[in-house]
């Protein structure tokens, strides 16, 4: 017994910073491998745990966003369609790269209803506030 | 302020490398490991003022020698500047 909770005060010792913030940037087209589907389930599970979670689309990521997509005419499951479950979350804070859209002949738009377009100097200027960020 | 940034591919391989340099700022350090090492000749880091470190072993193994702006470490090292980071990112 006494045991059990010494480690479980060691453990609060060591890690003294409470995570809160969690950036979550998406760099892979929709059927890279399941980077895409994995980067949305952490998104949702965090943010179960009340966790306060933005997602940045950059690079081929940006391609995640496109509208009318059809995953199913390759035999694919459509996640995509699950990014409509993202306000249920409170997962409001959707930043896409312009530059990234631009590059890829993309207009600046997305599935998004309220998602925010930034140049990636302002994505750079936005990651400090975060406790961890995590790459898809 | 300043992130540690992990990349562990070739930048002639994939574009971890260069969406990694978008988003690099100044104080930003970056580490590079496994197949990153290789991009220590890659013509996009011969130009960067940011600090660069890549894991000596990793180099080795790969027949890679020191180069002008690339400090090699050791894993303990690698510890340590991920200790003394304000946060990490790893580019995979």
């Amino acid at each position: 017994m006494s045991s059990s909770q010494n480690s479980a005060t060691n453990l609060q010792e060591m890690s003294p910073i409470t995570v809160t913030r969690y950036a979550i940037i998406n760099t892979s087209a929709p059927f890279d491998r399941l980077k895409g589907k994995e980067s949305l389930d952490a998104a949702l599970i965090l943010a179960s745990y009340e966790m306060d979670v933005s997602l940045f689309f950059i690079g081929n990521g940006v391609y995640q966003t496109q509208a009318n997509q059809q995953a199913e005419s390759i035999a694919h499951k459509d996640y995509l369609a699950t990014f409509k479950a993202l306000e249920f979350y409170d997962i409001e804070d959707i930043y896409l790269c312009q530059d990234s859209l631009t590059e890829r002949g993309l207009a600046t738009d997305s599935v998004f209803d309220d998602a925010q377009y930034l140049s990636a100097e302002q994505i750079k200027a936005l990651l400090p506030q975060f406790d961890v960020v995590l790459t898809f | 302020m300043s992130i540690l940034h992990i990349v562990r591919s070739n930048g002639f391989n994939d574009d971890r490398l260069q969406q990694c340099l978008n988003l690099l700022a100044e104080n930003d350090k970056l580490l590079l490991i496994d197949d990153g090492v290789y991009n220590v000749s890659h013509p996009t880091c011969a130009s960067l003022t940011q600090a660069i470190f890549a894991i000596d072993s990793h180099c080795q193994a790969r027949n890679i020698v020191e180069q002008g702006n690339v400090k090699q470490i050791n894993i303990e090292e690698f510890v340590n500047l991920s200790e003394h980071a304000e946060k990490v990112i790893t580019w995979q």
